[in-house]
């Protein structure tokens, strides 16, 4: 039987969600499975691309509650039954592993950690890392501007200046870090983290972690080129040993479930230092299938309960570039999407109990309503 | 062991633990081969000489700026160590 796998995160701009990336991976593995795109914005390019999601929904903001989201969801399963759901936003990840147990009393498994070690990877809460044996550069969590300048006495300067959710920005004096307190406090709430600087090099790291403290598979990447967030346009595959086995020890630590993206300086001084944690797929997931480590196939599998072997380290070498071109698609597109909140580019499956007639095929030909053509 | 170190016909260095790619030159290439197939540093000089058209003195000098180059970007730093390849 074909499986219908719904993934999340289907904005493909510039800082790209990882949507499209896990669902060109798992097509890689998978071509008759069914693919749902979950989106949160019309415009999120995903939704129209040829040959990315089967059937497009729009899902309300999860800001709007748990309620109005699990809702939606159950009622796009009840239109087109999802075996397995990955989310891939950070923001929404707090709901879908609240709502774990809830999906799969409905058929709907996930591969996810569980909410304590979710809250563990917060930027406010890494420090407390160390006391699970993993290497993180020293910080102070910042509620109150007053204590900024303790900050040349516990951290020194320079140090890195971080929001709680998004944004981080290097300051070489109390000046600075008042500054970007105040921006990053106004932008994202309290508390503001700094970070002691660690001059190196980053690596950033794909992982897949099976809950037990077993690491499934893992891909390391150094960027090639940013854009100007720092977002990587492009990148390399890269093996060392020593990053190999700090991996396997911080999933080991967290014994974290399911997919991950473990941001690692590797220091001047020769150590490593773990930067960050996002508790889903990068962007540059498809790098993983590229390298023959295809992570979201695994997650996948994993979260079906099926036996998933580790895989051995990437192989290094193996580059991508990212690119972006121009989605041309029929207003009639744009209009099913806004409209009626779903595409569909193939069949709706007839529900089970359905009496007759048949449902009837919903494509984007029958939403149209536009004319094609418009006068002068 | 420089088994972190992948180098092509045409001198293009690939190092796997850092991602960073370089261009090396003819005999820049062909002594950084000689060094991943295992041989002594020591030994370089006369390898170039008997396969180049250099003075002795001007290939041990040559030789000693070349290593010392790769040795200050890292190439030369073998896998799980900081123990580095020394003329």
């Amino acid at each position: 039987m074909s499986l219908t796998i719904a993934v999340t995160g289907m904005n493909a701009t510039d800082n790209p969600g990882p949507g499209v990336a896990v669902i060109r991976a798992i097509r890689d593995a998978c071509p008759d499975c069914t693919i749902v795109g979950l989106a949160y914005e019309t415009l999120d390019p995903g939704n129209y691309m040829p040959g990315v999601a089967d059937h497009a929904y729009l899902l309300p903001y999860p800001s709007v509650g748990v309620a109005a989201l699990s809702e939606r969801l159950l009622a796009i399963h009840a239109l087109t039954p999802i075996d397995v759901l990955i989310p891939t936003l950070d923001a929404e990840l707090p709901i879908w592993v609240r709502l774990q147990d809830f999906l799969a009393d409905r058929g709907i498994a996930t591969f996810l950690p569980d909410a304590d070690t979710l809250a563990l990877r917060n930027k406010d809460r890494l420090h407390e890392l160390a006391d699970l044996g993993v290497s993180v550069p020293d910080s102070v969590v910042l509620t109150d501007p007053t204590n900024i300048p303790k900050i040349a006495d516990e951290l020194g300067y320079p140090c890195v200046v971080k929001g709680r959710f998004y944004d981080a920005y290097v300051a070489q004096t109390a000046h600075d870090v008042a500054h970007w307190f105040h921006k990053l406090a106004n932008a994202w709430g309290l508390p503001v983290i700094i970070q002691k600087f660690v001059p190196g090099t980053e690596f950033d790291v794909v992982c897949v972690g099976d809950g037990e403290g077993g690491l499934i598979g893992s891909v390391a990447m150094r960027k090639m080129q940013l854009t100007d967030k720092g977002k990587a346009w492009g990148g390399v595959t890269v093996r060392d040993r020593k990053l190999d086995a700090f991996v396997r020890d911080t999933i080991a630590a967290l014994s974290w479930r399911g997919p991950c993206e473990l941001e690692v300086m590797r220091g001047d001084d020769g150590g490593l230092y773990l930067i960050e944690i996002n508790p889903r797929f990068p962007a540059w997931v498809y790098l993983s299938a590229g390298a023959g480590r295809n992570l979201p196939w695994a997650a996948v599998e994993l979260a079906l309960g099926r036996p998933v072997a580790p895989m051995p380290p990437a192989p290094a070498g193996v580059m991508f570039l990212r690119h972006s071109l121009d989605q041309i698609l029929p207003l009639s597109d744009f209009e099913a999407l806004t409209v009626r909140g779903e595409i569909h580019r193939a069949p709706v499956p007839e529900p089970a109990a359905a009496p007759s007639p048949p449902a009837p095929v919903a494509t984007t030909a029958t939403l149209t309503t536009f004319p094609t053509e418009f006068p002068a | 062991m420089l088994d972190h170190l992948a180098l092509s016909e045409s001198g293009f260095l690939f190092d796997a633990r850092t991602g960073l790619t370089y261009t090396l030159s003819r005999t820049g290439t062909f002594l950084l081969r000689s060094l991943i197939d295992g041989a002594d540093a020591e030994t370089l000089p006369e390898r170039l000489v008997a396969s180049y058209d250099v003075e002795p003195l001007v290939a041990r000098r040559d030789i000693e700026q070349f290593l010392f180059r790769l040795s200050d970007i890292g190439v030369l730093r073998k896998d799980d160590s900081d123990e580095e390849v020394t003329a």
